[in-house]
């Protein structure tokens, strides 16, 4: 083969790597720029997918513990509030019984109520 | 304290003790023996049978104390004071049971212990200022304190009807089950919530007759140690 030939040969086998590469860089540039296609849309984003229980179900909150507490505290509520009573009661009773020392007085004189 | 006092306990207050023991059985008989579980939210519902007439008995301690303010202010007796004092105690105690039986329900149906919801908001509001009259009272038995605190009750009683309408005046998340357009509960639901509310009712107005002769007899014994000491009478400690 003439040295003209394989001058003319390599001359052509560069401009073709040369367009190559130009054009793998043009692909990737132009997917660097375009965004889109990389994250999700907001409704992709949170989709979810509903599947069937396996074995027990197992609820997240259990009810029960909070039905529980909550009749406790009504009864806590009650009887605490029946305990004050009660205890406003035995004081009154001690003042009375300290009034009729100091006094003289008897006891239905004083532990009288209009309600 | 012009008119004679009585000294035994009133049978009709013997009667409302009895009463709210003879109905605890069957009142939590109906609630889960006889009340269906509620499809949505399960047995945790089952709170609903206290929680309500626990509210209806916060509103019938606020009025109580502040119908009773405005007649101490009116009319300068003690005895319209005492019982706007049970008023206030008996009405803070159901409030507490509200705002904590509320967010253990609400966990399980909302997902949340509290949101900021009219209803809980407006709640918390009127528990707030009956937590500063009985702190006032506590804190200060004289007449301008008396003053004072019958009216904070009066304001606070504007509250209530807040209370009441906010869920069908504002949006919210609390819910709307007992409305004027009926209740949206099935039928088996009833009869567990008329006798809750039967036994908190009577509950409630057995506790505020009670602290109320409690109070007057305090008041009593307070008058008597004031007039004795006035007169010397009253021996010194040791």
């Amino acid at each position: 083969m003439p040295k003209s030939s394989w001058v003319s040969f390599a001359h052509a086998a560069l401009v073709a790597c040369a367009l190559w590469l130009s054009a793998q860089l043009a692909a990737s540039s132009a997917h660097a720029q375009d965004g889109e296609s990389d994250t999700k849309s907001a409704a992709e984003d949170r989709a979810t997918s509903f599947k069937a229980v396996e074995g027990a179900v197992k609820e997240d909150v259990p009810g029960g513990p909070l039905l529980i507490g909550a009749y406790g505290l009504i009864l806590a509520v009650v009887v605490g509030y029946s305990v004050r009573l009660v205890r406003l009661q035995q004081r009154a009773q001690d003042d009375l019984a300290r009034l009729e020392r100091q006094l003289g007085v008897s006891r239905s004189d004083v532990s009288r109520s209009d309600v | 304290m012009n008119q004679p006092l009585e000294s035994r306990t009133p049978k009709l207050l013997v009667g409302l003790l009895w009463l709210a023991v003879l109905l605890i059985a069957p009142t939590l008989y109906a609630i889960f023996a006889i009340a269906p579980v509620e499809q949505q939210m399960g047995v945790v519902q089952k709170i609903f049978y206290f929680h309500v007439p626990s509210a209806n008995a916060m509103y019938l301690g606020f009025v109580v104390c502040a119908v009773s303010s405005a007649m101490y202010l009116a009319k300068r007796d003690d005895k319209w004071d005492a019982i706007a004092v049970a008023g206030a105690e008996v009405g803070m105690a159901f409030t507490v049971a509200v705002l904590v039986s509320g967010p253990l329900w609400a966990r399980k149906a909302w997902g949340v212990w509290w949101t900021w919801d009219p209803r809980l908001t407006t709640t918390m509001l009127a528990g707030m200022v009956f937590v500063a009259y009985l702190v006032l009272r506590a804190f200060g038995g004289g007449e301008v304190e008396k003053r004072f605190a019958s009216g904070l009750a009066i304001i606070g009683l504007l509250d209530i009807p807040l209370i009441k309408y906010s869920v069908q005046r504002w949006r919210g998340t609390h819910p709307t089950v007992i409305s004027d357009k009926g209740g949206g509960i099935h039928p088996d639901m009833v009869p567990a919530l008329v006798l809750s509310f039967i036994l908190i009712g009577v509950i409630a107005i057995a506790f505020i007759w009670l602290r109320a002769r409690a109070e007057r007899v305090r008041q009593s014994i307070e008058a008597i140690e004031l007039e004795a000491a006035s007169a010397g009478l009253l021996e010194e400690k040791a």
